[in-house]
């Protein structure tokens, strides 16, 4: 007679012997998805960090980028092409007394060109050779309206620093008042310092326009909207030549 | 379930060698039908061969059972090792010449050479891989005088077919080898081995499964099937007696039953 439950056990040893193998590879294969999930739920941190400071440094390389080209090309094309204006009749107002002047126009004091002045460059290829540089030799005291203390304390620190953004908005300032003779002469000065500035340039042009010198000022923004692809100088330049800027 | 007809269903499954047993399957039946056609031909010996349980034995209870209505046909099942011995009953089945003394090869062929007779008397040895070689060479030369006609079974061996080369090579006319069955053949065995007995719902119990469960432990092969459902229905026996049937599924044959019937058996170790 049969012992059931005896070959019952030896019927349940055998089904776990025989199903050992798959038991134990579900259970490998558990544990190496187990393990899997764990290190890719981990890396997302990682990734995010790496991500996140990826594009912050791919950014910064690009406005780096950015930066340079903007230095190198302009410089490139505009170290041919910098501001050395001389214009004998600058040097004549200048130096002219002061009853050739309007009583009511404000008395410009005509200050020394600073040194830097003296570095300007002509450009091999491209040069305005009529222009020269300003030289001024005599100081005119002259009385100053309240409105322009402030460009004189601007003035104070430009000769302190030599910042060109200074003399820049030293140009623009006296451009606004209708100094348009300083605002040129300042307009040199910062283009002189740096001449990637194209606030210089256009400062100067209108200038220039002011100061009844349209075809120099239409030669001066040609040559640099050659170089540069200035917006601002094409409309500029449109303007002038449209009669619409006068 | 009724324990009567699982005892039945048992017995079904005995291990005997009964040609009112035979189960015709089909590819079997084209095996038998050329063997048929093969002793009608002048031949001297019918070489069958196969591993063990591939139903060599039932093939030659078969063919004996079918011809002995027509023709002299003789068979031995289990080998006859002493020569003399086995001399003597050949001479007295066959050539119905007794003898009281031991007979020698000599003499039993002068028997034979005075025999005549319409009919060429058919010897059926089973089991012919037990005889010695001795004997073997003897037989064959008895069937070099064309008045005996020899059909032996032969486990298939890397050696036995060796031997079958050696001693039969210019002889052996015919070579059938018998084969295990495969899937639906051994269902086909086992349901129609079960209907035979009348036996058809315990017949409609083995489903796919069980048969394939079956066939992974037995391979087809026809005795160890035998052995394992004999196995079977005797653990259904079990269950029934101790009441316990209500743990087993009886409206089919669980894998679970035909694996703690390979354990049981010796299949599975």
């Amino acid at each position: 007679m049969i012992n059931i439950d005896e070959l019952e056990k030896k019927w349940l040893y055998y089904k776990i012997k025989s199903l050992l193998p798959f038991i134990l590879v579900i259970f490998f294969l558990l544990i190496f998805i187990i393990f899997l999930s764990y290190f890719f739920t981990k890396t997302p941190e990682n990734t995010i960090t790496t991500l996140n400071t990826i594009p912050l440094t791919k950014e910064k390389e690009k406005e780096k980028i950015v930066r340079t080209k903007e230095v190198n090309e302009i410089p490139k094309n505009i170290e041919k092409l910098i501001i050395s204006p001389s214009l004998h009749f600058i040097e004549k107002i200048k130096y002219s007394s002061p009853k050739n002047r309007n009583s009511t126009q404000n008395s410009i004091k005509i200050r020394k060109p600073l040194n830097t002045q003296n570095k300007i460059m002509t450009p091999k290829k491209v040069s305005i050779k009529d222009i020269e540089p300003i030289k001024e030799k005599k100081s005119i005291l002259i009385n100053r309206q309240n409105t322009k203390n402030d460009i004189n304390e601007v003035i104070k620190r430009f000769n302190t620093n030599n910042n060109p953004a200074l003399s820049l908005f030293i140009a623009k300032k006296y451009y606004e008042l209708g100094e348009y003779r300083d605002s040129y002469n300042y307009a040199l000065i910062t283009n002189g310092l740096n001449n990637n500035i194209e606030g210089s340039w256009i400062i100067f042009a209108k200038s220039l326009i002011k100061l009844n010198k349209k075809e120099k000022s239409i030669k001066v923004l040609r040559r640099y909207i050659k170089y540069s692809k200035s917006n601002k100088a094409t409309l500029l330049l449109e303007k002038i030549i449209s009669g619409k800027f006068n | 379930m009724d324990i009567e007809i699982l005892e039945n269903s048992k017995n079904i499954f005995l291990d005997t060698v009964d040609a009112k047993d035979y189960i015709q399957i089909e590819r079997i039946s084209v095996i038998y039908k050329s063997l048929l056609e093969s002793i009608k031909k002048p031949l001297k010996m019918v070489l069958l061969y196969g591993r063990p349980g591939t139903g060599k034995s039932m093939f030659l209870t078969k063919l004996y059972h079918d011809l002995a209505p027509n023709q002299p046909i003789f068979i031995y099942k289990t080998p006859i090792f002493e020569e003399n011995e086995f001399f003597k009953t050949i001479a007295n089945d066959i050539f119905l010449k007794s003898s009281v003394t031991e007979l020698n090869f000599t003499q039993l062929i002068n028997i034979i050479d005075d025999y005549t007779s319409e009919f060429i008397p058919l010897v059926l040895l089973d089991e012919a891989q037990l005889y010695s070689d001795s004997l073997m060479e003897k037989i064959r030369l008895l069937s070099d005088t064309r008045k005996l006609k020899f059909v032996i079974t032969l486990h298939k061996t890397k050696e036995e077919d060796l031997i079958a080369k050696e001693h039969f090579k210019t002889r052996i006319w015919e070579s059938i080898e018998l084969d295990s069955a495969n899937i639906s053949e051994l269902k086909i065995y086992i349901q129609k081995k079960l209907m035979k007995e009348n036996c058809f719902d315990i017949a409609n119990m083995f489903n796919e499964k069980s048969i394939k469960a079956i066939y992974k432990f037995t391979n087809g092969n026809y005795r160890d099937t035998n052995k394992l459902l004999y196995t079977l229905f005797d653990i259904y026996i079990a269950y029934s007696k101790n009441q316990k049937i209500y743990k087993i599924k009886t409206d089919y044959i669980s894998t679970k039953l035909v694996e703690m019937a390979a354990i049981y058996s010796g299949i599975i170790k």
